[in-house]
This record gives structure tokens, sequence and C-alpha cells, in this order.
């Protein structure tokens, strides 16, 4: 199909003013194809469950009556000392339901977690002070000092939370978990 | 919050000036200005008892699995304007009329996230201290920097009227050197703040503009970077500290002959000055 249209393009030129409107159509033609071919691969790709992260930060607005609300905005205004808070929220978008769910977020290497912050409804909330190897709960995590030495895992520790829900996750369900971290 | 002003009393007295030393902490290290945090959740699940191929995440919803489908939930690190002035000199420096070259003490500490210039202004305060009061301002105010980070003024060496790229959590000493006149007596005090304004960094040996403008309500751009002031006084620093301007009675001592390298600790003089001197003109 390809061939023909560029054949047709070639002699349309010779016959000159409607060489350019067949050779639009000819190339719109191949358009068409080409996405025909990217839908198929795309609808075979589709996973169960959409992830989707935001960050943000919260400031505080002033009202007509002169008081003050804490809003949560995008998070583009931060300086080293700022808070941030990640959500990420899932949804189920396939027609199967979801079981043994696991959401694991690494934290950025610029950012300190917020001890006590990580919330999700029906998740079990996990940290790993080892680079995601292994998830444990804050009162069992350890690491090594600069001597060598065992000691409690502290917030600054965390370089990994993980939310493993205790429950399938139907189709059409979603929900969110989220956690807060300070930029260093 | 950090106070902006930071003043340096800088008494030029025939018998001292005081600078209280007014210290804030420096924060820790902080992330650059202009640094990218990204962000990326992944998701693991099994359907009908078969493991599915994790999918990552994205602003905006993403549902295609394997590696790399996903897109980093970022911002770009704002430029973070904060700096604190201190007092180096413990108490009131003793001058004796007619005195050159004599040397009040500060430091300037870039608290911000970014290497920064800082214009430098000596500003004459007014006030009571030690039951004395600032009374004249001394002769040839000038600024210096201190070039070799020894702390100490030395006229050859310590030439820069501004400090020139100072890195992040980085502190510089900065002199004011004056001259005292002839004609002050025993009891007189000068004093005087050390302003400190964070200009813009990253041409060095040249003197970056003041930065005098806070782009935090500006629409935001996760991708630029803004311009946030630290607290609401601004960029520049100063702290507020009382100066002795002589002693409430009594003759009025002066520390012999001291070089700017030499100060009296103390208005009644210490070891470092030897004996205090008697200052007739106070009489």
């Amino acid at each position: 199909m390809k061939r023909n249209a560029w054949t047709e393009e070639i002699r349309f030129t010779k016959e000159g003013g409607h060489a350019m409107v067949r050779f639009s159509i000819a190339l719109a033609l191949a358009g068409l194809a080409l996405l025909a071919v990217t839908g198929i691969a795309r609808a075979a790709e589709e996973g169960s469950i959409e992830l989707k992260a935001v960050a943000e930060v919260e400031v505080e607005v002033l009202r007509e009556d002169g008081g003050t609300d804490v809003e949560r905005v995008k998070a583009s205004t931060v300086v080293p000392g700022d808070e941030v808070i990640y959500t990420i929220y899932y949804t189920n978008v396939g027609d199967k339901t979801a079981d043994k769910v696991v959401v694991t977020n690494p934290l950025p290497g610029e950012m300190v977690y917020v001890d006590g912050s990580a919330t999700g409804d029906g998740a079990a909330v996990t940290f790993s002070v080892d680079g995601g190897k292994t998830y444990g709960i804050p009162g069992d995590l350890t690491v090594l000092d600069a001597d060598g030495n065992e000691r409690p895992a502290t917030a600054d520790d965390y370089t990994h939370i993980r939310w493993t829900f205790q429950t399938p996750v139907s189709s059409g369900e979603g929900g969110y978990v989220d956690f807060r971290a300070r930029l260093a | 919050m950090k106070t902006r002003w930071t003043p340096t009393a800088v008494v030029f007295a025939v018998v001292a000036v005081l600078l209280l030393g007014m210290t804030q902490a420096a924060l820790a290290d902080g992330t650059d200005a202009g640094t990218d945090v990204d962000n990326l959740a992944t998701v693991d699940y099994e359907v009908g008892g078969v493991g599915q191929t994790p999918i990552e995440s994205s602003p905006t919803g993403n549902s295609t699995p394997g590696v790399g489908n996903g897109t980093v939930t970022t911002f770009v690190v704002d430029q973070k304007i904060d700096l604190t002035v201190a007092t180096v000199d413990g108490a009131a420096v003793q001058v004796t009329p007619g005195d050159n070259d004599q040397v009040l003490t500060y430091t300037v500490t870039n608290d911000g996230n970014e290497v920064q210039d800082f214009s430098l202004t000596a500003a004459a305060a007014s006030g009571t201290w030690g039951g004395a009061t600032d009374n004249f301002d001394p002769d040839n105010v000038e600024i210096y920097v201190d070039a070799n980070s020894n702390g100490t003024y030395e006229p050859l060496t310590d030439t820069g009227t501004y400090i020139d790229e100072l890195a992040k959590d980085a502190t510089i000493s900065v002199f004011i050197v004056s001259d005292i006149p002839l004609t002050r007596v025993g009891g007189d005090g000068a004093l005087y703040d050390l302003v400190a304004q964070v200009a813009e960094g990253g041409s060095a040996a040249s003197q970056g503009a003041d930065i005098l403008s806070d782009d935090s309500g500006i629409a935001d751009d996760p991708a630029t970077v803004q311009i946030v002031f630290a607290d609401a006084a601004g960029t520049a620093d100063a702290v507020s500290l009382p100066g002795r301007l002589g002693r409430p009675h009594g003759h009025q001592d002066v520390c012999g002959r001291q070089r700017p390298d030499q100060r009296c600790r103390e208005p009644e003089g210490d070891p470092g000055c030897g004996h205090p001197l008697h200052d007739h003109r106070g009489e």
C-alpha cells in the first residue's frame, strides 16, 4: 500500500497542481494503518492497576475573615527544610480482582522520611534501611554505626517505604497511600 | 526564624566598643538549588494467583506494566536565601584617640543552598550600653573581607570590599576598619552595624547584583529555580548588639596603643592588652 502511494505521488507530481492533494491522502492512509497497529499493541500491554504519584506542599492561605487555612498545592516552591507530602493513588482499572497488592516507594535521595507519617487504609506499612532488600516495622530495624555496632534505625535511615494490602483490590476499586518527607 | 539585621556594634571609644556576639546556628547542609528531586512508586500484584509485571507510577497515572513505562513525579529545589551575621569581638574594643585602622571583626555565614556574593555596609548605629552612649562616628570607615581566612585584618592582604562566591554553609570574617579622631575623649563611644546583603553568586571576582525579591508569590513552576527568602526579613542580615561605650564613672581607661589584632576584651583592660593607660583627656 505504501509503495503504491509513493508511486501515485510521483506520477501526480508530474501532472501538476493535484499532486500535493493526492500525496496527503496517501500519507493519511499510511498513518491510519500505523495507528491501528499501535492500538492493538497497547491493549495487550495494559495492566490492571493505574498508579499515580503526586508531590504536594502545605501553604497557608488567608481567608476573607483574616484567618488562615492550610491548603495543599503542587510541590514547586521547595527549599531545604521544607516538608513534601507524597500521595500515591491506585486504581484497579482491569476487569479482575488484584491480589497481594504491594506499593513500594523508594525515598528520593534528597528527602528524609518524616517519622510516623506514612498511612494507607487496609495496608501494613513497613520500611527498608538496606536499599529495599529487606523490610520491617520501625522497632525491628537496625543499622550499623560508624564503628560497626548495631543500633536501632531511625527515620533518617529509611530508604524505602512499602504498603502491603491485606485484602484484594476489586475491579474499579481504588484508594491512596501517602507519606511525608523533608528536603535535606 | 532568624533576625535579619545583625548589627555589629563597633564602639570606638576612648575606652571601648563592645560587640556582643549573637550567634545563630547555621543550618546543616542543604540540597543544592536546581537539584531535581524525583519520586517513583511501583505496584506489584497478582491476578488469579499469577504474578503480574510491576507497574510504575506517573504524575498523571500509569497502567502500562514494565520498568521504564512510568514517569517520575519531580520538583526542582529552589534557591534559599538565608544568612547570619555575628560579631567576633567578645567585648568592647578599646581604642585611643588618634589611632588608625582600628578593627571590629564580624562573621558572615551563607545559610542558603547556593554560592552567593554578599555586599557589605557599615551602618553607624546609636544606642546605649553599659551606661555610656554612642556619641561619635570614627573617620575613614571601611570594610574588608578576610582574604586568607585567618580571622585577622591584614591591610595588604584583606583588600576585598564584598564577599565573593561564599559557598553554602561557609563562614567568612569581615572587618570594619576606621580611624579614631584625636578629638575624642575617654568615655566616648561609637556603635556600628555590619549589614550583609545577599547578592547573585556564580561569577568569581565579580560582584553580583543584590537579590532583593522573593519569588514565592510568583506562579509556581516545579521545573524552575525560584528565589525563596528563609524568613520575612529578606536578604540582609544584622543583629542589634549592645555596645560598651565607656565606663560609667571614674577615669576612663584606655588600652595602650593597641594594634588592630590586639584588642582589649574588657573595658578595664585585660592581660592581652597590658595595663590600661590613664587617659587624661578623658577627665
